[in-house]
């Protein structure tokens, strides 16, 4: 019979790797989250159009603007006397990617599995 | 936690041997591993899998443990060097099952992915998507709206 094929080693760290990690204290603050998800939905924004649409002071918008780009995750492009900013996930790599698409996919398959013994009350 | 490593488990009110039936082999995996399934479970044998999606699989089983786990290598037929490993457990919990997924990338397709650690370290990228939590909430506290934006522009 068969042995188990054996598993192949670790990958080893790249060198992306560093710490404190930008990335994650750029996504930590909920108006910093709040700013991302305003400049995804519109494309791209100025300082200006997002402290119109957000509670929070251009200036107050114009730091949390720059920890963002600090940590890649917008760019910006100066058109006329601001800045646009648009997103910019190269930092939110394939790995990310990935274990959002593979994970929604295994809660998708074992919600299914689970279904098959508690199936819905009608 | 690595990176590279996706774990979910889902509890399930019903008693293991009928849990592993599902587990055990292609007929019990249909209708939620995948739409179709076709492979023998035992160590060494391939096999295909239809995902719900429609996207075709192949696999390997790789180990099977009688009432207790089925690992195997799978990947997208069109992408064969994005393999991973898969492993499902089944354990008893009380009077009902507990269903433990991983699935790992696979070293060689890291290569495949650029060799890049992410800039979420292991740490970081674990508390992010929460062991076990439906990634849907944790990602979403975190993200919200721009999880898609983000995942889109990054095609």
């Amino acid at each position: 019979m068969t042995a188990s094929i054996p598993p192949a080693g670790r990958p080893a760290r790249g060198p992306l790797d560093r710490g404190p990690d930008p990335v994650f204290a750029a996504l930590a603050d909920p108006t910093r989250r709040e700013i991302l998800r305003a400049v995804g939905a519109r494309g791209e924004a100025t300082a200006t159009e997002l402290a119109a649409e957000l509670p929070v002071s251009r200036q107050a918008v114009v730091k949390h603007l720059q920890a963002l780009a600090a940590a890649d995750l917008v760019g910006a492009e100066r058109v006329g006397r601001e800045q646009r900013y648009r997103l910019t996930p190269a930092p939110l790599d394939e790995a990310l990617r990935w274990m959002i698409e593979v994970g929604a996919a295994w809660d998708d398959r074992l919600e299914r599995l689970r279904r098959r013994f508690e199936p819905p009350a009608r | 936690m690595d990176p590279f490593t996706i774990t979910r488990t889902v509890r399930i009110d019903a008693d293991t041997a009928a849990v592993w039936a599902s587990v055990a082999n292609a007929e019990g995996l249909a209708g939620w591993l995948g739409a179709a399934v076709e492979v023998d479970v035992a160590p060494g044998a391939a096999g295909r899998i239809v995902a719900h999606d429609g996207t075709a699989r192949r696999l390997v089983i790789t180990e099977v443990a009688e009432h207790r786990r089925v690992g195997f290598v799978w990947w997208n037929q069109d992408e064969p060097a994005d393999a991973s490993r898969v492993v499902i457990s089944v354990e008893g919990d009380g009077d009902g099952t507990r269903v433990t997924v991983t699935e790992t990338v696979d070293p060689v397709a890291v290569g495949a992915l650029g060799g890049r650690a992410s800039a979420l370290g292991p740490a970081e990228m674990g508390d992010l998507l929460g062991l076990g939590a439906r990634w849907d909430d944790r990602l979403g506290q975190l993200l919200g709206a721009a999880t898609s934006a983000l995942v889109a522009a990054g095609a």
